[in-house]
This record gives structure tokens, C-alpha cells and sequence, in this order.
């Protein structure tokens, strides 16, 4: 584990609960995590895990009645117990976060050029000259052509890859310590996905940034995470460093989702291997582990008592099942 | 371009449409001008020799096809009872009215926008609520009304604003506006109630947007992204009610003016129409819809400037 | 964790409708109307007796709402003005209402050369402006109360063509219009049995809000002292005339003004009330 004082990030029992006409949605629930400076971590699962939400608390942009519940420290300072005029500080200028669809994160009646010199004239008190040089930059960076003319382009006038390069450079702007990418290629097509993927992962090295990649499909994660954590019903249910997660996992639903990946080299005509099930509902309290409903390999002290995220092993590997899959065979 | 054209075309077909229209209805009027003119005891000849100058005597569609040719020239005619051009009155009289409108929807702008944008971004709160409640009543309430109010508060008890009278400008610019406060926060008072709900209402459907939220997370302060993140998303609806309400004010001023005793079109045209005075009734319901109609015109071309995206819509039509 | 169960005794389009304010317009207006109908009996004066003794009277002393300039007894007039409002602010929009429907709804049914002959005709009718067009059609045709009831009727029959027409093209496109079209029934039975009973309600709750702009509008004239010709009351005629006492007696114009703006209140809430309720989105 790392040290303490190495950590940029650390989430600590991280409770978010959102009242809902169904009830009160527990849509994070003890969640634990931390990065270290320069690190990329992973968070991965379904559509409602709580990913999303989780990139929500940490920027501090939560819907107004959610109830919270533990700590989210970064750089030293519980971001929970800070007001908004404070966070504001540490928004698009520390911290920086990119959204799933580019088409409706920018804002579709603004010049891209002022998008992304105005969180810099605010928060690093540039003139417009300056902030509008540094945006031509910026957009050079992420890999847009004729940089200067694009500046006074519209979103429509771009395409989807083109756009999401464009929030690249607006979360890059103010040059932040941490990058959050929630879901940054869901929305794109296929061609580019591994583009948008690639860049992220050069501009974060480049700038030694720290990173929190989320996304539903581990097979995006491979080669371009150092450490990766599944989540589901709003619970990391295991955490390990990628190449460690990929050869030995432990959790059923991790192993199902890595089973979900198509892979190029599998036989034509290949029924995919989908999870069967829905995932829970998040406002009805459940007894024992969120996943047995649909867990293959459920016994019955699994629909009893909800395991605990434990290391055994290794100390750098989570995982919070009663059963765990051994080695490297299907569970 | 050819939808311009289009929108022109449209434009004149309701202008001579409205003035048609009144021209029948005046027309039913059994009164009986010459005999106003040559007075008491008017020998028949006289009555026969007046109307035959004034016109009367042809079919009227004869005369309106006359009246029709005249304004293609600019000519409108001569006013029945100061037998003074018609274009002059109204010429001089235009303005007035044009001053109280466009201050009475500047005060229902500095009232709308505002409290549009404060009820928006605080929707749902007590603040809104009682706004919201407020906004109602004055809604209920018809500028005639208003004016009553208005006058027996600021220029009966206060004494701050006299109740009646006009200054021309060229006499003096603060006794010129102080005429005009009141008349047009009598009619602010009802309009900036729709222009309100209908800026809220687009509002809080911007502010859900996911731009809305990259904003936040940028680090913007709340009144940055209201300001210009979320108002001009936001204006279009906005835009077209206060360029509508403006267009009917042209018209719809007209109590007001009576009240306050203000020499603008909508005086001229009771007037008129009190004294019988076809031309001039003719002339103003013109002006009047020229207005409306221009107005509206004038929306749409806006319109289509703030929003880029029909911008591009409009080069292809 | 169990819901509390709603209660299912009053069905939710009631419940909803059934609050304080609705009450109070509600409540309001049945008097008012109780009173304009029985003006002859609730009446304490004759509208047009006057009291010399007592011009210009605060409230109180025998007149329950005072007298005005000429002595006539303010709240005996306000019953037989409410007749004049009443009459015109309900009947008026029902003729918008029918033409609306009339013109709207074949415009929006039948498309094509048909939809744009009515609506640019609609178009027309709204580029008069409103109290211009009441002007001269009270100067050619009289102001008597059936010649009012029309003019006003005429002057919303446009925007309830325009609403006829919207909620037309909502339906027309509709599941059940292609169904009964599939099963032989011809355009005139479509009209009545499947467009119509959707496109009334709308047009009924949109019709609540025109009274109000009626009442106001009839306000207007008799406020320019063009409405029903004197001796017969009218609201806003009796704002009229108080604005001569207006410094001394403010009370001439106020009383009046107050009427009428709770009618216009509590038509425009029950309107607007029923109108959420109806569409399910809040109001503002």
C-alpha cells in the first residue's frame, strides 16, 4: 500500500445517499480508494454502479439533496467539509474532469476558443490575449489542426472525436493535478475510441497528472491503467493493480465482465457472454453480497452476510467475495 | 434569402388585409360627415357639393383602391377636421408613443430578466414560490388599473411625478422622462409577468444541461454561468414575447395614453374616431399595423442572428 | 421500507385541484356570480339612485361599500357592472371558442392551402391590435351587449384558432386517428368521434384564461366609457369615474379596481390550476 503522505487522492468510507420517490438510493456505499501523483486508476462496471457518482463527489457537483457521509481528502484537505466558494478553487483548476458526450458538454452557442480560455482567465487571472494564445496551444496538444482557426469554431461544426479532444483541452487548461475521464469515449465511435484513449494516456504521462479512468468496458483498460477497481451497486467490490487484476481475479462479477469482452481471436458466431440479471435496486436495502442474485457461484452465506473488502494475498489486491475464483480456471 | 421574401410578402398581405378590414367597418358608420362640415342649415346643394369634394359619393371600393394608390406615394390624405396631412400628425404624434413603449418595455426587461434569472436558479425555493405568487396577481391586474394605482400613490399622496402631461424632449429631457415614468411602469407592471415565466421556464430546462455541469466543474462562480453560459441558450422564447408584446403595445399603449393625457398615436386615433374622421382613422390603424407587423419582422431576423445553428438553417432556405 | 400509502378514497386529479387558493377563487366567484344574477334582490339601491346627502361617502352609514361622486351607492352598481362582465367575459370567449374550433381544427386536420388561408387570416386578425379593433367596432356597430359579446368573441376567436390548431396536429398523427381511418370511418366522423374529445379540454381550460382577458378587455372600454352605455354600470367605468374624487376619495376608483382584479385572479387560478393539473407539469 502506499504511504500515507504520498497519496493525492483519498476516499475514505465514502457514503452518498440520494433521496428518490422509491425511497433513499444508497448510490455509494463505503467506498474506499486513493491515488498516488501521476498514477492512473480504473473504475469500472455497469451502467449505475455508482462510477459516475463517485467522479460527482469527488468534484463536489452532487444533486442537492444527496446526504454524504465520510471524507474525500485531496492534497491534504477533506474536500467534503469545504463550501462552495472553496471547491470552486480546486475545480477545473486542480482538479479537471471530462464528460461522457461532447456534444452536449460543450456549449453549443460558444465559440470553442472562449470554452476554454475562461476557466483559465478565472482562475489564472490571464488576459484574454493570453488565455486565448494558451487555448490555440492547448488545442495543438490534444491534436487539433490549425489550432488558431479552430478557436472560433462552433461544436456543431466539429466532429465527435474532434469535440471530445476539444474537453480534453478545456479539463487540461488550467494545468490540474488530478484528470477525472468519465466514460470519455462511450460516446464515440469505435475508429476513434482508441485514439481519445491513446491521447489521454500520452497527456497524462506528459504532464504527470493522476488520472481516474472510468468506464464499462474493462477491455479499454488493459496497457493504460496501473491499478483498476470494479464497483457495483455502488460498492468497490475489487481492487488490484491491472496486471495483477487481469491474471488472477477473484470476484465472479469481475471475472463475468472480463468474460463479456469480445475478443478478436475467439471463434465466428460466438454467443457473447452476457451477465444475466439486472443490478439491484440501490433504494431497498439488501442483506448479504449485492451480486448473489446473479452470482453463478452464490452459496448461501452469500444472499446472509455482505463480505468485506479484504486483502488476502497480496496487499495491494481487494476483493470482497466469500468464495472467490482460484487461479487462473473459470470459476 | 427567399425566405425574407417570403416573410415580406406575408408582412404586406396583412397590412392591406387590416386596413381593408377597416375600412369596411368604418364604412358602416350611418353618420353623416357633410352635414357636420357645412353645419346647421346647410342648403341641399351645399351637402351635395361637399360630399362630392369630400369623395363620398363613389362606391367604396373605389375610394379604398384610391386611398390604397395614395399611401404607395407617401400621400395618406388629408385629416377631415384640420384638414392638415394626414402623414403630419402622425408624424408628430409618433414619437410619443414610440417613447412610451420603449420604456415600458424597458422596465419590464429590468424587472423580467432579473427575477427570471434569481427564481430560476433558486427554483423550487420559498423565494421562488412567493415570487411566483406575486407575479400572478400582477398578471391579473390591467394596466388601466395599474395607472389608477400608480397615479394616487406617486402623484397624489407622494407628489414625486405628475399625473398628467408631456414635455416634448427638446424642452427639457428631465421633465421629459419624468412624464413618461409612470404611464410606462403602468404597462411594465402587467408585461414583465410573461416575459418573466417564460425566461424561468427556459431557464431551469438550460441549467439541466450537461454544459451547465462541465461549467460547474470548471470552478465557474454560479452568477459567470448564469450569466453567460446559461442566458443566451436560454433567450430565444424570451426574445420573441418581448418583440410580440412590443408589436401589440404599438397598438395597446393606447389607455395609457389616454390617462396620462400623452399626444401619441393612440390619442390621435380616438380622436379621430370620435370626430368621424375616416382619413385619419384609416392612417393611424395603418401606422399601427406597419408597426405590429415590423416589429414582428424584426424578431425574426434577430432571432435567427443569436441562434448560429439557424443561422445555418437560414442560408439553405 | 414501505411507503405510506397514498390516499386512494379521492382520486388524485380531485386532490390535487382541491387547494387553499383554488377554494377562495372558486368561492369568490360563485359569489360574485350569485350576486350578478340576483342583483335585483341583493341590491340595496337602484344603480342610479343617488344620495345626495352623501357624495363621495366612505364605506359605512347605511352604503356598505360608500357612495360616488354623484352619491349612487358603489356596491349596488358593482352587482349590475358584474352582470355586464359576466355576461360578456363568459359568452364572449365561448363564440372564440366555436370559431376556434370551426376554423383550428379542420386548418390543422386538412393541412396544405386550407391551413394556410385560415392561418394567415389569423394572422391578420392579430395584427389588429386588440383595443383598436373594439374601438372601431363599437364605432360601427354600436355598443350594446350583444354587439360587445360579438366583438369580443371576434377579437379571440385568432388565438383560439391557433390553440385549436396545436392541439389538432398533436392528435392527428395519433395511433387511434389511423386506426379509425383504417376501419372505413370517413373524415367528418374522425373529426367528432376521435380529434374532438381530445382537442376540447385543452380549448375549455385555455377558455378560462381568455375570460379573464375578457373581463379586462370589457374593463378597458367602459373605462374609455365605450362599453354598455350609461345608465347601466360597468366596472371599469366606475374606475373611470373615480379618478375625478381619486385625491379626497380614493376609495370610488379603488373598490372597483379590487373587484375586478379578484374576478381576473380567481378565473386565471382555477384556469391555470386545472391547466397543471391537466398537462401534469407545475405550474410556474
Amino acid at each position: 500500500m502506499t504511504s500515507p503522505g504520498n497519496r493525492l487522492l483519498a476516499v475514505e468510507k465514502l457514503c452518498v445517499t440520494i433521496p428518490a420517490r422509491s425511497g433513499m438510493l444508497r448510490a455509494l456505499d463505503n467506498v474506499s480508494l486513493s491515488l498516488e501523483p501521476g498514477r492512473t486508476l480504473a473504475l469500472v462496471g455497469e451502467s449505475g454502479c455508482g462510477k459516475s457518482m463517485l467522479c460527482r463527489a469527488i468534484t463536489g457537483i452532487l444533486p442537492g439533496r444527496a446526504a454524504t457521509n465520510g471524507r474525500i481528502v485531496f492534497a491534504g484537505q477533506d474536500l467534503m467539509t469545504l463550501g462552495e466558494k472553496e471547491l470552486n478553487r480546486f475545480r477545473g483548476h486542480r482538479i479537471g474532469i471530462v464528460l461522457q458526450d461532447p456534444m452536449s458538454s460543450l456549449n453549443p452557442v460558444m465559440k470553442i476558443g472562449r470554452q476554454i480560455a475562461e476557466h483559465m482567465r478565472h482562475h489564472l487571472r490571464m488576459s484574454a490575449v493570453q488565455a486565448m494564445e494558451r487555448a490555440a496551444l492547448l488545442l495543438d496538444s490534444v491534436g487539433i489542426s490549425h489550432p488558431a482557426e479552430r478557436l472560433a469554431s462552433y461544436p456543431h461544426q466539429l466532429s465527435g472525436g474532434m469535440r471530445q479532444r476539444v474537453a480534453i483541452a478545456i479539463a487540461l487548461a488550467c494545468d490540474p493535478e488530478l484528470l477525472i475521464a468519465d466514460e470519455p469515449t462511450t460516446a464515440l465511435d469505435v475508429t476513434v475510441q482508441a485514439e481519445i484513449l491513446n491521447l489521454l494516456s500520452r497527456l497524462q504521462q506528459e504532464r504527470r497528472m493522476a488520472m481516474i479512468l472510468v468506464t464499462h468496458d474493462l477491455g479499454v483498460v488493459a496497457g493504460r491503467a496501473h491499478e483498476t477497481a470494479v464497483m457495483y451497486a455502488g460498492r468497490i467490490v475489487e481492487q488490484a493493480p491491472t496486471v495483477e487484476l487481469f491474471t488472477r481475479m477473484r470476484m465472479p462479477y469481475a471475472r463475468a465482465l472480463f468474460e463479456a469482452i469480445p475478443r478478436i481471436d475467439a471463434p465466428p458466431h460466438l454467443v457473447l457472454k452476457a451477465i444475466g440479471g439486472q443490478p439491484p435496486d440501490l433504494a431497498v436495502a439488501q442483506a448479504g453480497c449485492p451480486f448473489a442474485p446473479r452470482c453463478t457461484k452464490a452459496r448461501e452465506r452469500c444472499h446472509r452476510e455482505e463480505p468485506e473488502l479484504v486483502a488476502a494475498e497480496r496487499e495491494d489486491h481487494r476483493y470482497a467475495c466469500w468464495f472467490p475464483c482460484e487461479g487462473e480456471d473459470l470459476c | 434569402m427567399r425566405f425574407f421574401l417570403r416573410k415580406f410578402l406575408h408582412l404586406l398581405i396583412v397590412v392591406f388585409a387590416v386596413t381593408a378590414l377597416t375600412y369596411l367597418m368604418v364604412e358602416r358608420v350611418p353618420a353623416d360627415i357633410a352635414g357636420e362640415i357645412a353645419g346647421q342649415n346647410a342648403t341641399t346643394e351645399e351637402l351635395v357639393a361637399i360630399r362630392a369634394r369630400l369623395g363620398l359619393n363613389e362606391p367604396a371600393l373605389a375610394r379604398y383602391v384610391k386611398w390604397v394608390s395614395g399611401v404607395m406615394k407617401g400621400d395618406l390624405g388629408n385629416s377631415l377636421a384640420t384638414r392638415q396631412p394626414v402623414t403630419e400628425a402622425l408624424r408628430s404624434h409618433l414619437p410619443v408613443t414610440l417613447e412610451l413603449i420603449a420604456l415600458a418595455q424597458l422596465f419590464a426587461l429590468l424587472l423580467a430578466l432579473p427575477i427570471g434569472i434569481i427564481t430560476a436558479w433558486r427554483a423550487g425555493s420559498w423565494l421562488d414560490r412567493a415570487i411566483g405568487t406575486a407575479a400572478f396577481g400582477f398578471a391579473s391586474l390591467p394596466a388601466y388599473a395599474g395607472a389608477i394605482a400608480l397615479v394616487f400613490i406617486f402623484s397624489l399622496r407622494l407628489k414625486w411625478l405628475p399625473a398628467t402631461g408631456y414635455t416634448p424632449f427638446a424642452e427639457g429631457i428631465v421633465a421629459n422622462i419624468r412624464g413618461f415614468l409612470l404611464p410606462a411602469l403602468a404597462i411594465a407592471m402587467v408585461e414583465w409577468v410573461v416575459l418573466m415565466r417564460v425566461l424561468r421556464s427556459d431557464l431551469i430546462a438550460t441549467l439541466k444541461e450537461d454544459f451547465i455541469l462541465l461549467a460547474r466543474c470548471k470552478g465557474l462562480p454560479p452568477w459567470r454561468i448564469l450569466l453567460t453560459h446559461a442566458l443566451r441558450p436560454s433567450c430565444f422564447t424570451f426574445i420573441t414575447v418581448l418583440g410580440m408584446q412590443t408589436a401589440s403595445l404599438v397598438g395597446g399603449a393606447l389607455i395609457v395614453e389616454l390617462i396620462f393625457s400623452l399626444p401619441g398615436v393612440g390619442r390621435l386615433l380616438v380622436s379621430a374616431i370620435n370626430s368621424q374622421d375616416y382619413p385619419m382613422v384609416q392612417g393611424c390603424v395603418l401606422l399601427i399595423a406597419i408597426g405590429y407587423v415590423a416589429i414582428n419582422f424584426l424578431v425574426d431576423i434577430i432571432y435567427g442572428l443569436l441562434d448560429p445553428r439557424v443561422r445555418k438553417g437560414l442560408s439553405h432556405g | 421500507m414501505a411507503k405510506p400509502a397514498s390516499d386512494q378514497r379521492i382520486p388524485p386529479f380531485i386532490k390535487g385541484v382541491l387547494h387553499l387558493s383554488f377554494l377562495f377563487a372558486a368561492a369568490w366567484l360563485i359569489s360574485i356570480c350569485t350576486g350578478a344574477v340576483g342583483a335585483g334582490w341583493w341590491a340595496g339601491f337602484s344603480p342610479d339612485q343617488m344620495d345626495t346627502a352623501r357624495l363621495a361617502a366612505p364605506p359605512g352609514m347605511g352604503h356598505l361599500l360608500g357612495t360616488d361622486a354623484m352619491g349612487r351607492d358603489i356596491a349596488s352598481r358593482l352587482l349590475f357592472g358584474a352582470r355586464v362582465s359576466l355576461i360578456v367575459g363568459f359568452c364572449a370567449p365561448t363564440i372564440g371558442l366555436v370559431a376556434g374550433l370551426l376554423l383550428g381544427v379542420p386548418a390543422g386536420f386538412h393541412g396544405g392551402r386550407i391551413e394556410r388561408a385560415i392561418m394567415t387570416g389569423v394572422d391578420v386578425l392579430l395584427a389588429f391590435p386588440g383595443l383598436v379593433f373594439l374601438l372601431v367596432f363599437t364605432f360601427a356597430f354600436g355598443s350594446s351587449l350583444p354587439t360587445l359579446t360579438i366583438g369580443l368573441g371576434l377579437l379571440t376567436a385568432p388565438r383560439f384558432t391557433r390553440v385549436a390548431r396545436a392541439n389538432t396536429l398533436r392528435f392527428v398523427d395519433r395511433e387511434f386517428v389511423l386506426a379509425a381511418r383504417a376501419s372505413g370511418a370517413g373524415n367528418l366522423s374522425i373529426l367528432v368521434r376521435e380529434i374532438l374529445p381530445n382537442v376540447l379540454p385543452p380549448l375549455l381550460i385555455y377558455m378560462l384564461l381568455v375570460v379573464g382577458y375578457v373581463i379586462i378587455a370589457e374593463g378597458g372600454l367602459g373605462f374609455l366609457g365605450l362599453s354598455i352605455p350609461s345608465p347601466t354600470p360597468s366596472w371599469g367605468g366606475m374606475m373611470a369615474e373615480g379618478r375625478e374624487v381619486l385625491d379626497q376619495s380614493p376609495h370610488v376608483s379603488m373598490i372597483p379596481t379590487g373587484v375586478m382584479f379578484l374576478t381576473v385572479l380567481s378565473v386565471n387560478l382555477i384556469g391555470d390550476r386545472l391547466r397543471s393539473r391537466f398537462e401534469g407539469r407545475d405550474a410556474p
